[in-house]
């Protein structure tokens, strides 16, 4: 626990968590995924901001997209240039406040920032699981986030929110913790990826396990297939932007004169931009990880889960539910953010739709905008 | 609040609009039954209804400002347009599909109207009279729409599409076969009924609309 309760700060922006430190949750029992494979033990790293109350019912857990983790909010010192993830959206007097509310985020199951998954060490060689670390779905990162609430005593969450995966999973926790959750807020999310999406994973996947390092998975520790994975992250950080976005940021602005450049060399902005995005995902990221979640991401699908029908997969859901679309946002887009409410209306549910019109793509939800601020802190006004 | 409101006539016009809608389609809503408001703005109508006749409401706006307020009260509101919203639904999926001063925003109003009926057995209309005597006369001695409290943009920035009149109205209720459940004109106080010379007199109209007989 942090100083995340100090007075809110002027006007709409709120202050600030500060200096954050993150936790660790070690579960001693035998983990089982849905798949009924299993890991003997479990270890959930997760930050929390904010104070539990007393009836510990002011939680409200913040789940991360692909290549998140559980750092949304805060630094870890004052040297830290880097925020958190969600920070413009997390802390005193922001959206959702941290002098209300105790925030939770945990990495996810199969992740590679210190919960368990394919880069720990198997308990029985001590070397990493790799590809012998059981495939999680949406649904297991959803449990193992439950057995962390369980460990810090919360029943029920105010609310659990996320864009992206993280939205998967927000809408996962309404369908299995129906009453655990009263209120959803799910951003930039699909029921289930389009032939699009899992396409773009697909050639992600396929760049990494072409990589020459790749080696079966079997790679020695601090080597591996860097350049596909920093060629996934490349690709996929294009599908998470847009025309418009990129036009904005880049445009065809050049390094250096094109008559200087060897063809091999990085000659406009955009180019150079992804690159460093590429490499600096490679010291970050765990390639069996990027597959893992990727995989998770392609095979969830609600509409299956309901034998075809997002209202049969959303019949026990009893939480309020919000979802957000972004305009631009052509991964996941506006439509099928929309169809979530429309299903849970058809249902019965209660639930809204609101769309924020910017133009950063998919990626809209991480960007701090005054109308998706405005959304949020509406909904959590009275929840 | 009072004395704010008779200061700006739009707004005491807006407001009064929500009484009028308020307290004529309330009391025609069937306690226990689902609503679909299409514009529902910032969702008094719903709030309305939720607390009196423990309605299960959803509303349509596609002003983001609006929709936040809805949420903000906790209604059922998807931001996005009345055609788009009509055709998420299966028939039957409502009791009421209310237009509270949409109808005249939206082309295709048969169309749209006649889905509407699948949606739901009855259907709510509100809307200003354009055939109200002042806004004839306006326009025979001006050759010009009016510009009141109630049509407060010049004609370039209208938003209204098509213009009601209890005389197209009810001549278009005529030709579609619908059945004219009941209706409620106000004069053009907004506030007084009236029965007779309504296509003159009326300032506000409001109909109930249902499927034409089987």
């Amino acid at each position: 626990m942090n100083d995340a309760t100090q007075p809110s700060g002027e006007g709409d922006d709120g202050g600030e968590v500060g200096i954050v430190s993150h936790h660790d949750f070690d579960s001693p029992e035998t983990f089982f995924f849905r798949s009924g494979e299993s890991v003997p033990a479990l270890r959930i790293r997760y930050e929390t901001y904010g104070r539990l109350n007393r009836e510990a019912s002011n939680a409200i857990l913040v789940c991360h997209a692909l290549s998140g983790d559980h750092h949304c909010a805060g630094q870890y010192s004052l040297r830290d240039r880097k925020t958190g993830w969600w920070n413009r959206m997390i802390g005193p007097g922001k959206p959702i406040d941290t002098n209300r509310f105790f925030v939770v985020c945990s990495n996810c199951l199969g992740g590679c920032s210190g919960t368990t998954g394919p880069s720990s060490p198997h308990p029985e060689t001590g070397q990493p699981y790799r590809l012998d670390f059981p495939v999680p779905t949406i649904g297991d990162m959803v449990r193992a986030q439950a057995l962390l609430l369980d460990h810090l005593g919360i029943d029920e969450l105010v609310a659990v929110t996320g864009g992206s995966m993280g939205g998967m999973q927000a809408l996962q926790w309404a369908i299995d913790y129906p009453e655990r959750v009263r209120n959803v807020l799910a951003l930039a999310t699909t029921p289930r990826q389009n032939a699009q999406a899992i396409a773009f994973n697909a050639v992600g996947r396929t760049a990494i396990l072409q990589d020459p390092q790749w080696q079966g998975g079997r790679y020695p520790e601090g080597e591996g297939p860097h350049v596909g994975l920093a060629v996934a992250r490349m690709m996929a950080h294009i599908t998470y932007l847009s025309d418009e976005g990129l036009q904005q940021k880049f445009g065809r602005s050049r390094r250096l004169a094109a008559e200087h450049q060897s063809v091999e060399g990085v000659e406009f902005e955009v180019e150079s931009y992804l690159r460093y995005q590429g490499q600096s995902f490679v010291s970050q990221f765990d390639p069996v990880t990027y597959i893992y979640f990727t995989r998770a991401l392609d095979r969830f699908d609600l509409y299956a889960l309901g034998g075809g029908s997002l209202e049969e997969a959303f019949a026990p859901v009893r939480s309020r539910v919000l979802v957000i679309g972004f305009t631009s946002d052509w991964l996941f887009p506006p439509e099928q953010n929309r169809e979530v409410t429309a299903a849970l209306l058809r249902g019965g549910k209660r639930a809204s739709y609101a769309e924020v019109d910017m133009e950063f793509g998919h990626d809209s939800f991480l960007i701090d905008a005054p109308e998706l601020r405005r959304f949020v802190r509406e909904f959590l006004h009275r929840p | 609040m009072k004395a704010n409101a008779s200061r700006s006539p739009i707004l005491a016009r807006s407001q009064k609009r929500r009484q009028i809608d308020l307290e004529i389609m309330v009391d025609w809503i069937r306690p226990g039954s689902r609503v679909l408001d299409l514009g529902c703005g910032r969702g008094v109508l719903l709030d309305e209804l939720r607390r009196r006749k423990e309605v299960y409401g959803v509303g349509v706006d596609h002003d983001p400002t609006k929709v936040g307020v809805c949420i903000r009260k906790g209604l059922n509101i998807v931001q996005g347009d009345v055609a788009g919203s009509l055709q998420r639904f299966p028939p039957d999926s409502f009791d009421y599909v209310v237009f509270s001063r949409t109808l005249e925003m939206i082309g295709e109003p048969a169309r749209t109207l006649g889905l509407a009926l699948t949606l739901a057995p009855s259907v709510l209309v509100g809307a200003i009279n354009r055939g109200f005597w002042k806004n004839r006369f306006s326009f025979l001695w001006g050759g010009r729409t009016a510009r009141n409290e109630v049509y407060p943009l010049p004609w370039e920035d209208l938003p209204l599409t098509n213009h009601l009149s209890v005389g197209e109205f009810l001549a278009f209720v005529d030709r579609s076969g619908y059945r004219l459940a009941a209706s409620v004109y106000l004069a053009g106080d907004w506030e007084t009924r009236c029965t007779r010379w309504v296509s003159w007199r009326a300032g506000y109209a409001i109909f109930h609309l249902q499927r034409p007989p089987a």
